[in-house]
């Protein structure tokens, strides 16, 4: 008997070859190349803001850093560079070995909302501002309004991309911009930004001007309160079939970032850390500073990470921010004790639900089905009335409970039944997601049913301990 | 290879090679007229050379080329009101028997007649998957939308063609 991804792959096939016009082009195309590439003469583009997203700046320090050590000498670059490479929160992990950069954070209060820089930092590649926002009702979405970074002999950047990453929860925004780098010799910034408060325009504006000093990351002062980071050894831990894995930290007087990555193998399309505690060896537990990190969320082949050849495997990379960590603390322990899944099933069975089925009945299957290593059981399947707005409607539910309650819980089952054309529903009681049907519309006889997406939590204790490092 | 493109705008050629086929592959079956394809696949490059220097490479080149391809697309159409979006109808049979030529035939006509009631953006993101041969991450920068959500919707859409199939 076919399975179901056979009948998957024949399928695509012959949806591809449906909507497949049988024409080459070959000559066509190759004629248009020449075409295109006369259009436009080879030209010098000008000088261009180089865009480097964050989660590929650590590849390319770390190149750098391995050229600086072969040069320079291992012991001597490993320990200067050691301390000026870190995590800048929000903005990523960010080479300041060379450049310019605030102090402390600057602000600025006008009316109860607090504009906050919490860091410039300039290097000869770019300048990256990390801005924090308070005091506003909402979320707020800050390229709204001209925002510029203004030197005093008039020069006026620009941020050379959108925000980059930021966080927003209610009254709180952090937004990370790129800039050009600053000319040479400049040291004395001021931000401008002419806000828009709102996609009203009735709402006004706010016209906001920060000056901004700027000392080289050599400075101590500087220096003390930039980021340094390291990795761990014995960074990796595995359990039901989960890898958690410690890239990197980074410490600063301020703040500890742990750079982490769930490792998961099919059917798992995504796993994630939730319930993440950070203890020291004195008993002190840390909370998480609400920071999201939009360039985790990406999901990405494990072989992009790890460099092996991992098919069917999968990473998802997350990054998360505690307050800085005392110096008398000798030992750190990050703990999960939960993860979020999501996943591929593609269990299917046809019910026949007789004639005249009637919101209440019951049909037992007590079938047993795999989420990667983890049992559950369909016990019954169930028709119900839906709590959705608007006209009436009912659906079948599935009762289904996972084997071992202890170590797993499904929050939701995402099904398709045939022969239903109306959107999915959830029912909150029962944690499944189905296609209904109007009341007095239920088919009868046999239904095709298909489990499609499980959805639900993994518990454990992904537990990885180190010693910390101190700045 | 689109920085060294950017840089020297003869290098572009290569990204062309590389994508070319695809974008055009993508918009014979969009458009069912080989003229407006060729004509639609010309405008995306030529726009597409003219506005490279701007270009700012985050996430995936061919997203951004296939949003190019696709607004000419509405361009072409908003033009000309009265063309209809088509399916291919023939196909080269390679079966030699002919009750499992004649099987194989009805399934084709089943399977066309099942897309064919598709809402458009369900066709377009078959399209993209099995035409274009974008992957998820490329097709949810396309769309702006999430991964997982493109994958569950075209698991779902695969799920009801044969479901619908099998009817």
């Amino acid at each position: 008997m076919e399975t179901n991804q056979l009948r998957n792959t024949k399928l695509e096939e012959e949806i591809r070859e449906a909507l497949t016009f049988p024409d080459e082009g070959n000559g066509f195309l190759k004629n248009l190349r020449s075409q295109v590439l006369a259009a436009h003469s080879a030209k010098r583009p000008g000088r261009r803001f180089p865009q480097v997203r964050p989660v590929w700046l650590g590849g390319f320090i770390l190149g750098a850093i391995v050229l600086a050590i072969l040069i320079i000498g291992p012991q001597k670059v490993y320990a200067d560079l050691q301390f000026y490479l870190g995590y800048v929160t929000g903005a990523g992990f960010v080479n300041t070995e060379n450049g310019l950069a605030l102090k402390e954070p600057v602000s600025q209060n006008q009316d109860g909302r607090i504009v906050q820089v919490e860091q410039l930092v300039a290097t000869e590649k770019e300048t990256v501002l990390v801005l924090r926002l308070t005091g506003y009702a909402g979320v707020q979405n800050a390229n709204l309004g001209r925002m510029t970074l203004n030197l005093a002999d008039g020069t006026i950047l620009l941020p050379g991309d959108q925000e980059m990453e930021h966080t927003s929860t209610p009254g709180e925004y952090v937004g990370v911009y790129k800039f050009n780098p600053l000319p040479d010799g400049a040291k004395n910034v001021t931000f401008s930004w002419q806000q828009v408060l709102g996609y009203d325009p009735s709402a006004g504006s706010q016209d906001w001007e920060i000056k901004l000093n700027l000392y080289p990351i050599s400075d101590p002062e500087v220096a003390s309160s930039l980021p340094a980071s390291y990795e761990i050894s014995h960074n990796s831990i595995q359990q039901q079939g989960i890898t958690f894995t410690i890239d990197q930290v980074s410490a600063s007087p301020s703040g500890l970032a742990v750079q982490t990555r769930t490792i998961f193998p099919q059917p798992f399309i995504a796993v994630w850390p939730d319930s993440v505690f950070l203890k020291d060896d004195q008993g002190k537990e840390y909370p998480q500073n609400n920071m999201i990190h939009l360039s985790d969320q990406g999901q990405q082949n494990a072989a992009g990470i790890t460099g092996e050849d991992t098919p069917g495997v999968k990473g998802l990379q997350w990054t998360f921010d505690f307050p800085g960590v005392p110096l008398d603390a000798s030992q750190l322990t990050l703990q999960v004790e939960q993860m979020k899944f999501m996943a591929i099933n593609e269990t299917h069975f046809l019910l026949d639900v007789g004639k005249n089925p009637k919101v209440g009945d019951v049909w037992p299957i007590a079938e047993t089905i795999w989420i990667g290593e983890t049992p559950v059981v369909i016990e019954q399947v169930r028709l119900m009335e839906l709590g959705t707005s608007g006209k009436p409607r009912v659906g079948l539910a599935l009762d289904i409970k996972p084997v071992h309650p202890n170590s797993v819980k499904l929050t939701q089952v995402e099904i398709a039944i045939a022969g239903s054309s109306e959107l999915s529903s959830f029912d909150v009681t029962t944690g499944v997601l189905t296609q209904p049907w109007p009341q007095g519309k239920i088919p009868s006889g046999p239904i095709f049913i298909q489990i499609t997406v499980v959805s639900g939590t993994l518990q454990g204790q992904w537990q990885l301990q180190w010693e910390p490092q101190h700045p | 290879m689109i920085a060294a493109a950017q840089k020297d705008l003869q290098a572009f050629g290569a990204l062309y090679d590389q994508y070319a086929p695809v974008i055009y592959r993508y918009l014979l079956s969009r458009l069912g007229n080989i003229d407006e394809a060729r004509d639609v696949t010309s405008q995306t490059f030529l726009k597409a050379i003219e506005a490279f220097p701007q270009y700012t490479h985050r996430g995936y080149f061919s997203a951004w080329l296939f949003s190019i391809a696709r607004s000419k697309v509405i361009d072409l159409i908003r033009h000309n009101k009265h063309r209809v979006e088509s399916f291919q109808e023939k196909w080269v049979d390679p079966l030699s028997d002919p009750l499992a030529h004649a099987l194989a035939n009805e399934r084709k006509e089943a399977l066309l007649r099942c897309l064919r009631a598709l809402k458009p953006e369900d066709q377009e993101l078959l399209r993209l998957r099995y035409v274009a041969d974008l992957s998820y991450a490329e097709i949810a920068e396309l769309a702006k939308k999430n991964e997982d959500a493109v994958k569950k919707s075209v698991y779902r859409l695969l799920v009801r063609l044969q479901n619908q199939l099998e009817d």
